[in-house]
This record gives C-alpha cells, structure tokens and sequence, in this order.
C-alpha cells in the first residue's frame, strides 16, 4: 500500500508538468492580449506595450513557461496578471467553496446512490421500476437546467433556500449549509443515478452468489446479509464509478458554481479564461490536476481496505 | 417570515438537518441572511472591478470600486446635479478652456499625508500617462498649473464645457490618490490610498467575488458616512441578481428589465432612469469593409428597417423605450417627437435608390455582456433581414474581447450602447475614436455642430446647439437609434434615499452631504 | 475458419434481441423522430427558425405555435428542429473522435499487451488527469467558439476512460477459443483484431457509444447554454435554454420544450443503452446456458399445464405412499415453478420422498434432472423469481410451505442447513473465515462474542482444520480447506437434517474422499440426517442407505442403495448405472444412451424418458406415468418393470 502510494505520487509530479504544458501552450493561443484587456479600450499602445514588457509577455513562450515551472517549483504560481494577487492566494481563499460543494456531494452521492441501488436491487417489483424510472430522469435532465429550476422553485417562489451566493463554514455553519443545499443537489442528482444504477447492477449480481445462498441457509437475518455481506461485495465496482462521477462533478462544479454565483475555483477559472488571465487558469489546472490524483488515489486506497486480495498484495 | 410560510421553512430544517447527519456536520440554527440591524450594506455589480487602481478603473456603475477608497474632485447628485466634494468650489473661464478649482483643507489620505494641490496634480498626471480606458473622458488638458496650496487649474486645448462633469465620481480622472499609492501603482490592486468615506479591505474580499470596504475613520465628514462597511458583490446573470434581490442577500441591485415585475412583487423598490440608447453603429461609413454603408441612402434605410416599438414592447416597454435619436429623453438635446420611425416601404425604396434593391450581407459585432442573451442584436438582424440585409452578427462572451475586436477594424458595423447626459456627450462616441468608431470617421458638418456647443456658455443656446447635434447626427446616419433602456435597481427594505435621474442613472451610495447618501433605514 | 464463422454467428443475434425488448423500440423510435426532425427540418418545420414577429413574442403553446414562441416571437419548435443539427451534429463528432482513438488503442492495448499495453495506459493516465474544462474552454477560446473543434477536443479527452473499457472487453475476448484457433491458424495479428476481435466486443462498443452519446449531449448543449457555441440568431439547445433561464420570470413556459428535448434524447440514447447492454449479456448467457439446468427461461409455458399442475397438486393421486409416521422429513407432491407468477415453467413436479432422523439419503440423477431445485425448495430459498406451486414439505410436524419468511429464517441453520457444490463461491470473499462462522452460530444463539469465537474453533476442530484458520480469507485458503469451513458452518446451528448438494464435484479427487468420510464421520457423531445430492453412484453407494432417483423434474425411482446396485427398476436408473457407476463430469450424456435430459418445456406429455427409452412403446407417450410401488419400500414410475426385469438392460 505504501508503494503505491509512493509511486502514485512519483507519477502525479510527471503529471502535472505534462497538464500546466498542456494548458500553458493552449492557452497562449488563445487570441487576445492580457495587457490590453486590462488597459481597456482607449489605452494607447505604449501603454500597452510598457504593461505587456512588466508582465513578461514579450519573451519566448519556453521562457516564461520556465519561470513559471520556477516558481511552481517552490510553490509560487505567479499573479493574476489581471488583480494582481499572488495566484496561490486567490486559490486559497476559493478552495473551500469548491470542495465543500464536491466534498458535500460526493457524501449525498454515496450515500442516497448506494441506498436507492441496494433497495432497488433488493425490493425489486414496482418499487425498483419506480426507482429506475427516477434515477432515469435524473440521469437525462441537464443540471444546468435543473440548477435553474430549483433556484426558480425553492429560492424564488418558496423562499427556503438562499439563491446564490456562499457563506463560510467558519462564519455560520448553519448558513454554510443552507448555501450548499441547492448547488448540491443539482451537482449530485446525476451522480446519484449513476452510483445507484451501478449498485442495483453490482447488488444484484452479488444476490445471486451462492455465498448469499449459503449465509440464508444457515439462517443468518436477511437485513445482515443485505446491509453486511451485499453492501461489501457490491460496493466494490461502485467504487470506481463513484471515483469517476466526483472527479467529473469537477466539471460540473464550473457550471453549477456559475448558475449559483458561487466563488469557487469554476468561477474563478471562466472568468480567468475570458480575461487571458494565464497564470489564474494555469494554476486552477493544475490544482485540478492535482485534484483528479487524489481522488484516484483515494479510492485506490479505499479498494484496497474493502478487497482483501488486493490488500495482501 | 410569516406564519404561513413557517410549515414551509420546518421542512427545510427537517431536510437541512437530514443533510447534517449525513454529512457529520451539527447544524446550528440559522440566521436570516439580511444584514437587518447591522451596518454592513452589500450591494451588487454586475461584472468584476476593471481595475482597483482608480486611474485604470472603469466608469457609471462600475465606479463603485474605485470611488468609495477614492474621492473625486467634484459630486454627481442622484438627480444630475455637481456639488462640492474635494473641490469646494470651481469655475469655468475662457470660452471654457480654463477650469479653476478651489481645494477642501483638513483633509488626509490613507496614507497619512494631506491633500494638496501637488496631490491632486499629481494624480492627474498620472491618470493622464496611465492610459487607462477612461483617459479619453479627461479632454483636451494642454496644462495643470497650482498657483497656490488650495489651488488647481486646468487648461484645455480646445472648449470642454464637460470638464467638471469628467471630475466627478464616475469618471476616475477627478478620483484622486494618495502620493504613496502614486509611488507604487501595484500596491494599489490590493490596498488602497484615497481620502474617502471607505477603505478597500483585501482581507474582507474574495477576488473577483466580493469585495469589501471598511468606514475610513479620518474621512473629512463623519456626518455622512452612513454605513460601517460596505460589500459589493459580483452577480452577473440577471436572473441570479433578481433571486438574490428578492432573498435580501443584497439590500441594492442592478436588475434587468426582464426581472424587474418579480422583484417588486416580492415588496422591494424599485428605481428607474434611462441610460442605454441601444444602436446599430455603421463604423465603415468609407465602405473599406462593406461598401454599401458608404451610401447615406442604405444607412438611413437601416435606420429605417427597425420596428422600434415592437421591440420596446418584447423587452418590457415599462423600461424600454423607442428611441429613433442617439440621446434618451430627459437628457440634454432630445427632441419630442423627432426620430426615425419604422417604414419598411420607405426604407426599400431609398434601398432601391442606393443601388443595393436586393440586400447585402453585413458582419455585425455584438456582445451578450450588456445585451443578455443578445436579444436587441437578434431583433435588429431580424429586422434587417426585411429590407434584404442577411446580417451575420458576431458575438463576444466579454466586454474587453469585445472591445478589442471592435477595435481591429474588422468589423464593419457593431451593437454596443451609448451614453451621456447630452448629445454632445453622445456624440463623442462617433467622432471620436473608440469602440464604436474604430476607423477613426469624422465628419465637417458634424464637428462644427460639436464645436459650436462645446463652445457656448449660455444653458439655452446650448440646448439649441445640442439639439442641433441630434439632427445633425440622424442626418449623417452612422448610428441607427434603436431603443433607451432605463437602469432598473431594485432598493431593499434595508435602505433609503436612494435617487437617479436621466442625468444620473448609476446611483452610488457615498456622497459627501449626508443630505445625498444612502441611508440605512433605522 | 471454424473460428471466424463462430464469432460471426455470436454476434449476429445481437440485433434481433434489442428489436425484442419493447424499450429499445421505443426509444429508437424516439431517436429517429428527434434525428430525422432535425435533419429533415428545412422541409419539414413550420416556420422559418430566424423568422420574428415582435408582436406575438412569449407566447404559449398554440395551433399555430406548438411549442409556443420564444422573446422575439420565434416559432421555438422550428428553432429546436433546427437546433438539433447542431447539437446532434456536434454529438456525433465526439463520439467518432473517441472511438477512432479508443479503438485501436484499447483493443491493441488488450490484445498485443506488453509494451503496447504499458504505454497505452500510461497516455491514458494522462487524458484522464487533464483538467478537461480547462482545456476544452481554452480550446472555443482559440477557435473563436468552433463548436466542431470543441467537440472533437471532448472526445480526444473522454478517450482515456474508453480506451480502458475496450481494452479490458478485449482482454476477456483474447481468451475464447476460437480466438486461439485463429492464431493457431496462421492469421495475421491485424486481422484477429479487425476479424475476430472487434466483432466480439461491438456489444460492449455500441453500449459505450449510445452513453458517451448521451453524456457528450450533455456537455454540448451546456456550453451553448454558456454562450460558448454559434453565434445567435442560429438556434441551440443549449442557447435556448440559456434564454428560457433569462425568460423564467415572465415565461417559464419555454423551460419546458427546451429542456424537454435534451432530456428527451438523452432519455432515449440511456435506455437504449441499457436495453444494448441487456442483450448484449443475454448472449453470453445464452451462450453459456445450452444444455444446463434451467434457472429461467423466457419460453413459453408447457404446452399443457393444467393437467400436469392439477396431477401434481394432490399428492394422494400418488400410488399413496404413507409418511413414516417417524419420518424427520416428509416430501410430498412438491412442484415448482420458475418464471412470471401463473406462467411458470414448471422445474420439478410431483416430488415425494421422507428422510427419517440419522439417515443419509442419496439424491441420483444427471444435470437438469430437478435435484438441487428439490434440495434448495426444502430450504425455501428458490429466490425471487422461483417458487413451490404444489405441494408439501414437512419438517417434524411443521409444514414448511407456506410458513413465513420469519419463521422459515429460525429453520434454515437450527433445523436444517445445507453446503453447496462450489466451495469457493459458498464463503464471502470480503470477511474472515472465522466471523462468516460466528456469524452462522449467532444466527441461532445469543451467545457473546468470545463464546461464539470458542465455539467457532471448536466447529474448526470438528472438520479437522486447523482453528488458525478463522483469522483468514477465502481467497488464502485451498478448495477443500473452504468445503471445510462450509461444513462448519452448516453445522454451526446443529441441524437435525443436513442437506451436501454435490458436496465434492468441484474439488480434487484426493480430497473428495476426505471431505465424504468428513461427512460420514460427522453424520456418525451428530447423528443428524443427510440428503446427499449426486450423479455419481460411487459416492452414493459409499454413503448413503437409500437412493432416490430423478429424472427431468421427476422422482423415478426409490430404493435402498443395495437394491439399486442389485437390479434397477427404471430403465434410466439402469441406464445411469451402466453408463457412470464411479462417476463423470456433469452435463456429458449417457454413452450407452443417445440424447440429453429435456429442459422443462420440452417434457413429452407422456413418461419423461420416452425418447431415450430402449423400452419405449406407443403407451409410454399417452399419459403420465404414475409411481408404481413395490415389494418392499421401492417404487418406480415405469410401465414396463417386469419387461425391465427380465430383458435385464
């Protein structure tokens, strides 16, 4: 376990470089000028020209991905070309938007995508055509869409929830979570019918083991077997699924942090992205980089805890 | 919250604490997110600050950044009106070409040394070498002179009877900053270093979020900060901004015509007054790019082609208006009943008398910043499609790509929006190069018509002379008049006394007067 | 070429069974409208998409406007026809980048493995790991919002994840035989791969596709809804509903169509999907299916059902074989059907038998012939789609058929407890050996922790293992070693009756005579009753007292062991005699015998071994044949029995 840890970690540094050369070299395509944007429209050349030397941009690309790899080095991503504060900095102060929103439903995931999967599997009949049917129409609405409805619903026309904006957790965590309530949901409602479309399957296929047969027959409590040895078995497969749906509620954060107004690292790398603010995307890139590995390494880990065979090894 | 409403609000703690379990987090009981009894105001603008740095900054709404750290030289009332801020008291001379102003005492920057007329002069001279995006607003400055401590004057090249105007709060050349923040420009992006009634506090900001100021305890009178800090919040997407009126997360916002009927139904204020005038600009009046718009006849049928009250009334006519002149009514130079009106058969036939019966192709660039969803530009095309025009609009995600797109000269025509307190004002957008004058046009007749109301010094003959531009410039017809929309703000219960006026549609909540602020309301 | 045909044959029927399930009809109907609408738009749509008319802006659903208009008085149903070129389009490009990537990557990966494999996956690493946001936003940067590069940049990213699920379908393929024959066969590597391969994992690929179809849809129409597509007036998906969210004050109307239509497709491309993967499994199943016993079938029920229902449902129709009045297990006129509830196929019929307390009776008959269906109905652990029809079990005094699940849970373990066949399968893989024991006894008794831990080395003790062995896993320890443990754990509840479904099949010889004298010696101390299930008559003799012989569902004879060995009274327990008295690998067919045992919808109306019967005659095929008893505690469902005695088969 300890080696793979270690050499997960060997291979992320390669991982990152290859992910910031990536995003640096593209996004020193993209049109348009840093220096210029900021100046606005009525700057005058040599304005723009004097701005464009402070920030460096007149050297060869290698260069400047030079020093930036740097800097990254020791832990100095550069400024935001555009408000000037350390790229670290920014970064830091939207972190916890950001996972608190993935962390928060990736447990609404686990937890409800497991449950409905296990009871489906489980009941069968109507009530599992009943769950399907849900999971099915959870799976083919957009969530930017249903991010809209439930602010129009709960936000707007019954006032239960807050429809945009964040508070911090350290500020009032009871308004922290009123301000997740929303975004979660609709960052989750996919996930979940993933997670549980993957457990029923996994349940199902583990139901029909002769170990399940044998634990019947000598009479042991039908919840046990179910909540024991069902859970354990069928959890397994789901684990990788659900690794895939939080790494890809990444993705779906940008969205629903912009539909909620949220300021988390979605916010801050569209805007990033629309202003030619290079070293903001470049370090959002990598922290989602860094993101996706640990993810990866945490259900690696965790598969490794739930399945014996691979832990002896 | 009312009784009936609490069965509702049970639910949702029900489920919220269900949450709680789940994630292992102990919910505390919640606190209604107003800022009711406090003294924190928090409002809303639309997009991030352009700068902090008030000599790079942007201008109307946007000011709000730089202008609560940063005094101006001279206010702008919510009803249009100048008043005394760090300048008490100024007055234009010579054919206005020589603006004096006449400085406040006792008054101190951030960083501890006093305003001065060397202070403020070098402020401006630094805005003026800054090259920032309101450089322009400035005017033809040739000297800034301080014959004593209390004193500044500016020359001007030629008459810039707006000169005072350009000094006040929303404009960023009369913002005025502190010599330390001059020696290290960069240091301003994240502190700042003005005399005003509030103080830019990293520490309560969140970059490109939310950004807050604290009450600056030297600010020269007390008496009229009313608040103890203020947030100002970034929410772009119209229907975000109106949940987040209507929520009470923000007591003052900028809400969209569209939104407005659900954030008054929802018992908040409403405060209205034209801004926008909404347009076709046809920058390639040499034809460079689309040689028809060389041809007054096709431009005036542009104009023309356009049903204006057809989409006054889909935008919302309550803050819409048809508008068929470059000023919007109430400002300085509108003329009642004057403009152009739709006439489809007319605007073929001066078509047909262009040479061009069946129509052309034209590039149209068009942002979706300030026209959500693009629904003025899809209109226009639309329109444009009757007389035989396929137009092929062009849209930016933001306004700086917008800008500097507009600015290739690549485009033969865009939509963007012009403003100003009066046609002098407007005008300056076409003759003068910029975004929506790209190629650098001008035009004899229409500067004489500027020059001769830069010029004058007395109100009436200069309305005559205002008026006079606006024929002028439906008569050259570079710009095609669509319609004004009004700057719509949604006022919480929270607050009181704020005002705009066609002269001033961007309220802000500092002023140097009490009598003028934002209030709290108890 | 035997290969090359086999693999073809595969995976021809793969179409013919998504066009039987009536959700993927629907669904393909559904695609076709949404597709054919959108492309046939220009002729088909009502209006012009660009085509506005201010004055009936936001307006609902009407005669003239379907779907209602949009704010500029657009006709929103030709704007969504006509949008859906675009983001079907753009769709469709994503996923063939994808699949031009991930298929030769995974299946190469897969097939030639080594260092293709090694540095495959590591490229794959990598696309995962690239923040795709991030790379697709820069990418509609650089290409002035080109939704086709943008999607193509979405499939070359999504790839990774593809190229791991084709190269593992491929893994699974590499191992068939034919796949062997054709390498065998001189082919080259390419053409395996573009021959035989890919052909076995299009199943697998047309499964990805319509859900990466469905995903892809997604991510399309969200970054028109985030402006990042054509510019307007062209109509969107995405930017359609990005101005219905715009609109949702004054007219939430439009939220409906707009989101509607997205949900719509991918709706249909996931259940589509789904209804692929289903029948893409059923093959293999299938496959694998011929010639086992039956656990489910979709065929029709029995062509005469009644008669055979309404025989087995008295079990004094029976040539009235009294219960022992001490009998510890009385089996009388049990059938049991598997299937929709009414429409069973009928898996064994009219079973009767007793055990009495201490006795070890064989269960005899080939594969399919209904022993383990009979076994696993005494427990009443049929599952969820299997069930008693007819019948009785009685354990002691209580009936077990109808008892409540409650009820029959205090049974299982305590009264009666069972081992399986397949050693390895029959223990969690994820637990101990030692808590699957304790688990077991506390099933039954509330005894702490500690005492179920002695008593669960004590249990080890018994079945001669070592008690080490409780801090194991499954997977650490060998097949008989696990059988072991199986019995263990059977014995956990101190059964009074113990039911060893083939308990040595699946293990080694050495070891199959350990595990039966285990038994034996068990049976011995404990004196507990014994079904042992089996084909093989070494076995049985070796242990057993009785015999009770079946075939196709049906009990055909019972005798005492050494009766049997002396002369069979049923042609087919004859037959089985002759043709495996030490045993042989379940499911070959009788060598002396042509034919195999028929599954349950193909039982002839008449006696169940009328086509493979030496002894055949036109009466055999005209009824069912009833149990005949005889001297003794015999009996023999056969018409010919003095025939068979003297002919001597």
């Amino acid at each position: 376990m300890a080696r793979l840890i270690v050499t997960r970690l060997l291979l992320s540094i390669v991982l990152i470089v290859i992910s910031s050369i990536a995003i640096f070299f593209l996004m020193s395509l993209v049109p348009g000028d840093p220096a210029r944007t900021i100046l606005g429209a009525n700057a005058t050349p040599d304005a723009v020209a004097r701005l464009q030397d402070q920030l460096g941009l007149n050297q060869p690309l290698l260069v400047q991905y030079t020093t930036w790899l740097g800097g990254a080095v020791r832990g100095d991503l550069g400024e935001s070309v555009f408000s000037g504060d350390p790229v670290v900095t920014l970064i830091l102060a939207r972190v916890p938007v950001t996972l608190s929103l993935i962390l928060l439903s990736t447990i609404v995931i686990a937890a409800l995508g497991t449950g409905l999967g296990l009871l489906s599997a489980v009941r069968g009949g109507p009530v599992g055509t009943f769950l399907d049917a849900i999971s099915l129409v959870g799976l083919a609405l957009p969530s930017y869409w249903v991010a809209i409805v439930l602010v129009a619903l709960f936000a707007v026309a019954i006032r239960i929830f807050p429809a945009t904006g964040y508070t911090a957790l350290t500020d009032d965590p009871g308004a922290w979570l009123l301000s997740l309530v929303l975004p979660v949901a609709a960052l989750s409602l996919g996930g979940v019918t993933i997670v549980a479309k993957q457990m029923r399957d996994s349940a199902m296929d583990v139901l029909a083991r002769d170990y399940i047969r044998v634990l019947r027959s000598t009479g042991v409590r039908e919840r046990t077997i179910v909540l024991k040895h069902v859970l354990r078995n069928a959890a397994l497969p789901s684990l990788t699924v659900l690794g895939l749906t939080v790494v890809g509620a990444l993705t779906g954060a940008v969205f629903v942090e912009n539909v909620f107004v949220l300021p988390g690292l979605g916010t801050l790398v569209t805007q990033a992205t629309t202003s030619h603010d290079l070293p903001v995307v470049l370090g959002v890139g990598v922290f989602f980089t860094l993101f996706v590995i640990i993810v990866n390494l945490i259900i690696d880990v965790l598969y490794g805890v739930l399945n014996p065979k691979v832990r002896v090894q | 919250m009312s009784a009936a409403r609490s069965p509702l609000r049970r639910i949702a703690l029900i489920a919220v604490t269900a949450v709680a379990v789940v994630g292992g987090v102990a919910a505390c009981s919640s606190t209604p997110a107003a800022n009711a009894g406090s003294t924190t105001l928090t409002t809303q603008f639309a997009g991030v600050p352009i700068s902090l740095n008030p000599a790079l900054g942007g201008s109307g709404g946007s000011a709000i950044y730089t202008s609560l750290p940063y005094d101006s030289l001279i206010y702008q009332t919510g009803d249009g009106k100048l008043i005394p801020d760090l300048a008490t008291a100024w007055t234009l001379s010579d054919a206005n070409t020589k603006l004096t102003l006449t400085l406040r005492s006792g008054v101190t920057f951030t960083d501890g040394t006093t305003m001065d007329a060397a202070a403020v002069k070098a402020s401006l001279e630094y805005f003026l070498k800054a090259g920032g995006g309101n450089a322009r607003y400035a005017g033809p400055i040739s000297d800034i002179s301080t014959p004593d401590n209390a004193t500044v004057v500016i020359t001007y090249s030629t008459a810039y009877p707006d000169g005072p105007y350009y000094l006040s709060q929303y404009w960023s050349v009369g913002q005025i900053i502190g010599p330390k923040g001059l020696a290290d420009p960069n240091s301003l992006l994240t502190s700042s270093d003005g005399t005003g009634q509030y103080s830019y506090s990293a520490a309560d900001s969140v970059s490109g979020s939310s950004y807050g100021y604290v009450k600056n305890p030297n600010y020269f009178n007390p008496a009229a900060q009313q608040f103890g800090k203020v947030v100002v919040k970034v929410i772009g997407d119209p229907s975000a901004v109106s949940s987040a009126a209507t929520t009470g997360q923000v007591d003052f916002a900028g809400v969209s015509p569209t939104t407005a009927d659900t954030v008054k139904a929802a018992g908040l204020d409403l405060v209205s007054a034209p801004f926008f005038t909404w347009g076709l600009t046809m920058a390639d009046t040499q034809g460079t790019l689309a040689p028809a718009l060389a041809n007054v006849d096709v431009r005036q049928a542009i104009a023309m082609a356009i049903d204006r009250d057809a989409l006054a009334s889909a935008l919302g006519s309550q803050y819409t208006q048809a508008n068929g002149q470059i000023g919007a009514e109430g400002t300085d130079g509108y003329i009642s009943g004057y403009g152009y009106s739709y006439d489809v058969d007319k605007a073929k036939s001066l078509m047909a008398q262009g040479g061009y019966p069946d129509g052309f192709e034209l590039q149209v660039l068009t942002e979706n910043i300030l026209d959500p969803q693009t629904t003025i530009s899809q209109a226009i095309a639309g329109d444009l499609g009757k007389i035989g025009i396929k137009v092929d609009l062009v849209v930016k995600n933001s306004v700086p790509d917008f800008i500097q797109a507009s600015l290739t000269k690549q485009y033969p025509a865009v939509i963007w929006p012009v403003v100003g307190s009066n046609s002098a004002q407007v005008l300056t957008n076409f003759i003068q190069p910029g975004v929506t004058n790209p190629f650098g046009n001008s035009d004899p007749t229409l500067t004489a018509a500027y020059d001769a109301a830069q010029s004058s010094t007395d109100p009436a003959a200069a309305t005559a002379a205002y008026q006079n531009i606006t024929k002028a410039a439906n008569d050259a017809a570079w710009f095609a008049p669509v319609v004004s929309t009004d700057n719509v703000f949604a006022v919480g219960k929270n607050i009181t006394n704020v005002t705009a006026s066609a002269l001033n549609s961007n309220p802000l909540p500092q002023a140097p007067d009490a009598q003028y602020a934002w209030k709290p309301s108890k | 070429m035997r290969a090359s045909s086999a693999s073809r044959a595969m995976s021809a029927g793969l179409g013919r069974r998504v066009l039987r399930k009536p959700i993927a009809v629907i669904s393909g109907f559904v695609l076709i409208v949404i597709v054919g609408g959108s492309f046939a738009a220009p002729w088909i749509a009502p209006y012009d998409p660009l085509e506005q008319n201010l004055r009936i802006a936001k307006e609902g659903p009407s005669l003239a406007h379907l779907l209602g208009t949009d704010s500029l008085g657009r006709d929103i149903l030709s704007r969504l026809m006509f949008g859906g070129q675009e983001s079907l389009s753009g769709v469709v490009v994503a996923v063939l980048s994808m699949l031009i990537l991930a298929i030769p990557l995974g299946i190469v990966a897969g097939y030639l493995g080594g260092v293709f494999d090694r540095v495959i996956l590591r490229v794959v690493d990598v696309l995962l790991s690239i923040p795709g946001t991030i790379i697709t936003l820069a990418v509609l940067a650089i290409f002035d919002n080109n939704m086709v590069v943008a999607m193509v940049s979405v499939g070359v990213l999504a790839s990774g994840a593809f190229i791991r699920v084709f190269r593992s379908a491929t893994l699974s393929v590499r191992q068939e035989l034919y796949i062997g024959a054709a390498r065998v066969s001189g082919l080259s590597q390419a053409r395996i791969m573009v021959d035989h391969v890919l052909p076995q994992i299009r199943g697998v690929l047309l499964v990805q596709v319509t859900l990466f179809a469905a995903a892809t849809l997604g991510i399309q129409t969200g970054l028109a809804f985030l402006a990042f597509g054509p510019p307007p007036p062209a109509p969107t998906w995405g930017g359609m509903v990005a101005e219905a969210a715009s609109l949702i004050q004054t007219d939430p109307w439009m939220l409906v169509p707009t989101g509607g239509v997205i949900a719509l497709t991918t709706l249909a491309l996931c259940l589509l999907g789904d209804a692929l993967r289903d029948a893409n499994q059923e093959r293999f199943t299938l496959a694998g299916l011929v010639g086992e016993k039956v656990v489910k079938t979709t065929a029709p029920p029995p062509a005469t059902p009644s008669p055979r229902l309404a025989t087995a449902a008295d079990p004094d129709d029976e040539a009235g074989v009294p219960g022992a009045p001490d009998a510890l297990l009385t089996v009388r006129g049990l059938s049991v059907g598997f299937g929709a509830a009414g429409r069973e196929t009928t898996a064994i019929q009219r079973v009767d038998f007793d055990v009495s307390p201490g006795e070890i009776v064989g269960l005899v008959g080939e594969s399919g012939s209904g022993k383990t269906v009979t076994a696993l109905a005494v427990l009443g652990l049929l599952g969820a789609n299997g069930r008693i029809t007819a019948g009785s079990v009685r354990l002691g005094s209580d009936e077990l058929v109808g008892m409540s699940s409650a009820k029959l849970r205090e049974v299982r373990g305590a009264r009666i407890a069972m081992i399986s066949q397949e050693p390895m399968g029959a223990l969690d893989p994820s637990f101990r050996v030692g808590s699957q024991i304790v688990e077991a006894i506390r099933a039954h008794e509330r005894v702490g922790r500690a005492e179920a831990r002695t008593r669960s080395r004590h249990l080890l003790e018994a079945v001669r293992l070592d008690p080490a062995i409780a801090s194991r896993y499954p997977h650490e320890i060998s097949g008989g070693m696990a059988q072991r443990v199986a019995i263990a754990m059977a014995l956990a509840g101190r059964p009074d009756l113990l039911i060893a479904d083939e308990p040595t099949t699946a293990l080694d010889v050495t070891v199959q005579a350990d595990i039966l004298e285990l038994l034996r010696t068990l049976q011995a101390e404990t004196g507990m009753a014994v079904i042992l299930v089996s084909h093989d008559w070494g076995v049985v003799a070796d242990l057993c007292s009785r015999a009770i012989v079946m075939y196709a569902g049906e009990v055909v004879e019972r005798a005492a062991v050494a009766d049997v060995f002396e002369t069979a009274r049923h042609p087919y327990t004859a037959a089985l005699l002759r043709s495996n008295p030490h045993g042989a690998e379940a499911g070959t067919l009788l060598p002396t015998i042509g034919g195999s045992v028929p599954a349950p919808h193909q039982w002839p109306h008449g006696c169940h071994f009328a086509d493979r019967c030496p002894l055949v005659t036109a009466e055999c095929r005209e009824a069912p044949v009833e149990m005949v008893h005889l001297d003794g505690d015999r009996a023999s469902r056969c018409i010919h029995i003095d025939e068979l005695a003297e002919a001597k088969v």
